[in-house]
């Protein structure tokens, strides 16, 4: 986490800044009574010089030249970082090519990789510049990724790739009046699990009505468990039920009969440094510039992880007394 | 505060008024009301005197209905003395019963002033250093000291001369008072609410001079027949209108046309009062300055008022305001176009019975504000904010003290649909029920020396919170030339407009009730001194000390854009005033100095994380630490010339490192798909200040008579030497607006007196 500092961000300061304290004047240069009145007369004077001054200047500039988001997947051959130049003034995104190098370098070995620049339109139309390298990411080695500009500059960030897992069902926990327990267990040394969710596939069949189909995926972040061997989630499928009804309810679908035709749990796998220091990765909070950070001399956040899906439909009696509509 | 406790003040309170009724028995009552002969119009700050072989029995000054009360007078002869700068003195002889209470009312003639009166000193006169405790009331001729684009004054360029008293510039409409926000001001007109008075561009209100009998502007520490606001009272007094001939007036000026008629419905005992007014500012003043300048407002006034006889009045007022316009930058969409209308009206009885030395006022009115932002056909948010309010302030005098009181009622509505401005607060509607009783005994405990000590229960049925008590308290020393003033007082405040005060441009103030166990609150105490060393010369100072609670800001982003969250904020305010003013037959000055700070702290959830503090202490945009005022008025011959300078040092703003993208990793996410979005890399919020503000306004003004009508023309320049005051900075894309550059105006006005 960033240390923060009376002017802002750890770090950050205005270009030419003056890191000297200002001197200290001199105790024994007393004022001689007689200049006392002027005082006040002093004191108008820089008022009104000061009253002069129209202009005003609301950029303070920065020394740090990119923000890096990133991930290496291990289980993928391409490796991607988006790039933003810090920049004075708003604007969108152009797709002229950046000032900028993209290297990684595997501490181990030092084996180095030049990223090459794509340029790519989003949804929205906006052009962002994503650059990609392809090779296989290893288990436990360490990167370092960085991005120097032309006048030396350079961000940097490290990255260790996590190990590899597996997800299992374990046998339904039924013994709670209150709760129906589904559990998985994440099977392998994952350090982080930033997101976790499970999506539901239903169909709402009301008597008489149009039958619809409808995902309501469930957060179960920060609810994963670290037990010996990996991690355990223990879905609640009671719980989530009344989510689904009040999800439907919200989007004016008839809740008569809700019928689960498959659940899917997603499990993102993350580095040791994929923590978000909230415990959930809310946007409002984690926009603050480095308060979810790894990234030296720039901001953003590179990390090395991966997703793992498993999907399933819970036995009929376990539905059932969920509160999910079950053919009898 | 529990509700036995509520209780038991209360009834305390209530026994102790009905022990000192009993003891005013024994002695006798005059009372009345005092007016104008030539028109009728009641004579506030009248000396209204009770003397017997020349020995000053008692002493009252006419209240703003021209009332006066002369209590605790021994049965015999006495001599009732009235006397009135610029009116002759009019003395009657009474023979008065133990236990009687008279009706006497009183016309006062114009004439010259006469020395060596016998004089109460008026808590309450107008001029620009007569502060005393927080009050400052304002008459229309001090309005007409105030250069503006116009040939009449307005109560809204007269507000921004005072200490304390801050604008965001001479656009927008809001005012902040010693620290609170344009929301915390509780605006009156004759005992009407108006929730947003003031015009868009800064020089207008819907008080415009000629419409005005007085004001009273509590700047802080005000008394308990006010309630329901925690920063400023502006208790307006319209006048009622002649009741002897028909007037009127019509004037012409670049910013805004004026008609006004007033006269008799029936002679001597009902008069009209009507004024129009239309800003004209797009047609004609925007054609002649290199500026855009789309503002557009206007109101309409109007108030008949009845004698019904001796000892009862009755009046009824209506008010109507439109604005409409855009602060940011023009767009052909109007997405930041904010219209607002203001309309109220309200019903004033005002008895003097004769059987119980009471001054009742029975108050009925209704209000309505309606805002809203957006294209007209589509507006993207706005807010209704109406009420029903019933009151009934009675006065009391027993024993030489005047024993305030009253009963509330309060049904304010308030229906919101914020258009995702803040995404915790969407769409809100409420009716409250707010009820409430008072008491504030004016004790005066020696010949120097006066208490007021209040209490107020307001309550709430059926809400969590059912009862708020707050005691409010205020002493003056008068000596001679010499006063000293105190004043204390808990306030609370039920509704509360939400604002967003990152965007200068953005005025739209949405209204919201809030939970009764989180109402904003406010504790006030002051201090203050004023001299008169020479009959010409008026000096004052006045410390404050504000403590705020459960306010609303605006949470502090990264993202670029316009809406946001609430969150809680505390805060404290702390200031100084000093004032002078010189009075001379031909020359005037008022020089006043403000020193004050003001600064928030936000509780939002994130800042221990973003800042490494578990609040964040800032001081808000209308932190303006220094303003100097300085008025100068005299006559050349017939030439009234006027001129004001003032300056205010820079407001806090948020300066900037830079700008780049955020990409939510909450996860394996496809870089080369994901959305994301731009982000401000902000410096820690309000650390830097804008260059200071100052502008130097001139008028000149000349009256030709005629027979029947006069011509009054009036010649003016606006920041004569073309200062570039800041309005609104944009820091995403540098644009500035600046308030109004050099301006000449020239104005005409036709009076019918």
């Amino acid at each position: 986490m960033r240390e923060t500092t009376e002017q802002g961000y750890a770090g950050v300061k205005a270009r030419g800044e003056d890191a000297v304290p200002c001197a200290r004047t001199s105790a024994h240069a007393a004022s001689p009574s007689y200049l006392l009145p002027l005082i006040p007369i002093l004191l108008a004077v820089l008022l009104l010089l000061g009253g002069c001054d129209e202009s005003v200047n609301p950029r303070l500039g920065i020394d740090r030249p990119f923000t890096v988001w990133g991930l290496f997947n291990p289980k993928t051959d391409t490796h991607a970082v988006r790039l933003f130049e810090i920049e004075g003034t708003i604007r969108e995104v152009r797709p002229e090519p950046l000032d900028a190098v993209v290297t990684s370098t595997r501490l181990g070995d030092g084996a180095q990789r030049v990223w090459r620049d794509s340029v790519v339109t989003l949804r929205d139309g906006d052009v962002r510049h994503v650059y990609w390298a392809a090779f296989d990411a290893r288990t436990g080695e360490t990167y370092r990724l960085a991005v120097r500009r032309s006048d030396g500059a350079e961000t940097s960030a490290e990255v260790t790739i996590p190990p590899p897992v597996t997800l299992e069902l374990l046998p339904p926990d039924t013994t709670a009046v209150t709760e129906i327990l589904l559990p998985v267990a994440v099977v392998g040394e994952a350090p982080q699990l930033p997101r976790v969710e499970v999506r539901y596939e239903v169909v709402s069949t009301p008597f008489g009505g149009d039958v619809s189909f409808h995902d309501v995926v469930v957060s179960y972040q920060s609810r994963a468990e670290r037990v010996a061997g990996g991690w355990r989630i223990d879905i609640d499928l009671r719980d989530d039920f009344r989510t689904i009804f009040l999800d439907l309810t919200e989007k004016e679908v008839s809740t008569e009969r809700i019928v689960l035709r498959e659940m899917e749990l997603t499990v993102h796998v993350g580095d040791e440094a994929w923590l978000s220091p909230v415990g959930d990765f809310e946007a409002d909070v984690l926009v603050e510039p480095g308060v979810f950070s790894n990234v030296e001399n720039g901001f953003g956040f590179v990390g090395a992880g991966f997703f793992e899906v498993i999907r399933w439909s819970p036995p009929a009696p376990l539905q059932d007394r969920a509160g999910f509509h079950v053919e009898r | 505060m529990p509700k036995a406790v509520c209780r038991r003040i209360l009834l305390g309170l209530v026994l102790g008024l009905a022990a000192a009724t009993g003891a005013a028995a024994q002695t006798a009552t005059v009372r009345g009301f005092v007016t104008a002969a030539a028109d009728r119009e009641p004579l506030p700050g009248v000396n209204v005197v009770a003397l017997r072989e020349g020995v000053l029995l008692r002493g009252a000054i006419t209240d703003g209905d021209g009332v006066y009360v002369l209590g605790g007078l021994p049965a015999g002869r006495v001599v009732v003395r009235a006397s009135f700068v610029g009116f002759a003195t009019q003395t009657d002889t009474l023979d008065l019963r133990a236990g009687e209470i008279r009706i006497l009312n009183l016309t006062l003639a114009g004439a010259e002033a006469e020395l060596g009166e016998i004089v109460v000193e008026d808590e309450g006169e107008g001029g620009a250093a007569r502060l005393s405790g927080g009050l400052q009331s304002i008459r229309p001729k001090d309005l007409e000291l105030v250069p503006v684009p116009d040939v009449s004054g307005d109560l809204a360029a007269y507000l921004t001369t005072l200490p304390g008293v801050v604008t965001l510039g001479d656009r927008g409409g809001q005012f902040f008072v010693r620290g609170g926000e344009p929301s915390h001001n509780l605006v009156l007109l004759d005992g009407m609410y108006v929730h947003q008075p003031f015009h868009l561009l800064g020089f207008y209100s819907a008080f415009p001079a000629d419409i005005i009998q007085r004001a009273d502007v509590y700047l802080g520490g005000f008394g308990a027949p006010y309630s329901g606001r925690i920063a400023s009272v502006i208790d307006v007094y319209a006048r009622n209108g002649n009741k002897r001939r028909f007037a009127g007036a019509a004037s012409a000026a670049p910013f805004v046309s004026t008609v006004r008629v007033e006269g008799p419905l029936m002679a001597e005992r009902v008069s009209f009062l009507a004024s129009v007014r239309q800003s004209v500012i797009e047609d004609v003043a925007a054609r002649y300055v290199a500026q855009d300048l789309p503002f557009r407002f206007d109101d309409a006034f109007g108030k008949v008022h009845a004698v019904l006889n001796a000892n009862h009045q009755l009046s009824v007022t209506a008010l109507r305001t439109h604005d409409r316009g855009r602060l940011g930058a023009a767009s052909a969409e109007r997405l930041d176009e904010i219209r607002w209308t203001n309309e109220a009206v309200g019903l004033r009885y005002l008895v003097l019975p004769r059987r119980v030395p009471f001054v009742a006022e029975i108050l009925l009115s209704w209000s309505r504000l309606y805002a809203e932002v957006g294209p007209d056909d589509a507006p993207v948010r706005w807010t209704e904010f109406d009420g029903l309010n019933y009151a009934v302030n009675m006065t009391d005098f027993i024993g030489g003290n005047e024993w305030k009181w009253g009963l509330f009622w309060r049904v304010p509505e308030i229906t919101t649909l914020l258009g995702g401005l803040f995404q915790n607060v969407e769409f809100g509607t409420s009716r409250r029920h707010k009820a409430g009783v008072y008491l504030e005994p004016d004790l005066r405990l020696t010949e120097t020396l006066r208490l007021r000590v209040g209490v107020i229960a307001q309550l709430f049925p059926g809400q969590e919170n059912t009862a708020f008590v707050e005691p409010r308290a205020r002493l003056l020393w008068q000596r001679g030339r010499h006063e000293a003033t105190a004043a204390a007082g808990l306030h609370h405040q039920e509704v509360f407009g939400l604002n967003d005060r990152r965007d200068a441009t953005n005025v739209f103030t949405a209204w919201r009730s809030a939970p009764t166990d989180r109402l904003a609150r406010a504790v006030h105490v002051l201090a203050g001194y004023r001299t008169a060393p020479t009959g010409w010369l008026d000096l004052a100072a006045e410390v404050y000390y504000k403590r705020l609670s459960d306010l609303y800001v605006a949470e502090w982003t990264a993202f670029p854009r316009f809406t946001t969250r609430l969150q809680r904020a505390s805060g404290r305010v702390a200031g100084l005033d000093l004032r002078a003013e010189v009075r001379r037959a031909r020359f005037y000055a008022a020089l006043t100095y403000g020193l004050s700070s003001v600064r928030y702290e936000a509780q939002q959830e994130a800042i221990a994380l973003w800042y490494g503090t578990e609040t964040l202490a800032f001081h808000p945009p209308h932190d303006r630490r220094h303003q100097l005022d300085l008025r100068v008025a005299g006559a050349v011959r017939e030439v009234e010339l006027s001129l004001r300078w003032n300056l205010g040092s820079g407001r806090p703003f948020s300066r900037l490192f830079g700008f780049d993208g955020f990409v939510l990793m909450n996860g394996a996410v496809d870089l080369f798909d994901t959305a994301d979005e731009q982000r401000v890399i902000y410096e820690r919020p309000f650390q830097a200040r804008l260059p200071a503000y100052h502008r130097l306004d001139v008028s000149a003004e000349r009256r030709f008579a005629f027979d029947g009508f006069s011509l009054t023309v009036q010649g003016g320049v606006i920041n004569v030497y073309d200062r570039r005051n800041l309005f609104a900075l944009d820091l995403f894309t540098l644009r500035r607006s600046d308030q109004l550059p050099v301006l000449p105006t020239l104005g005409l006005k036709v009076e019918v007196p």
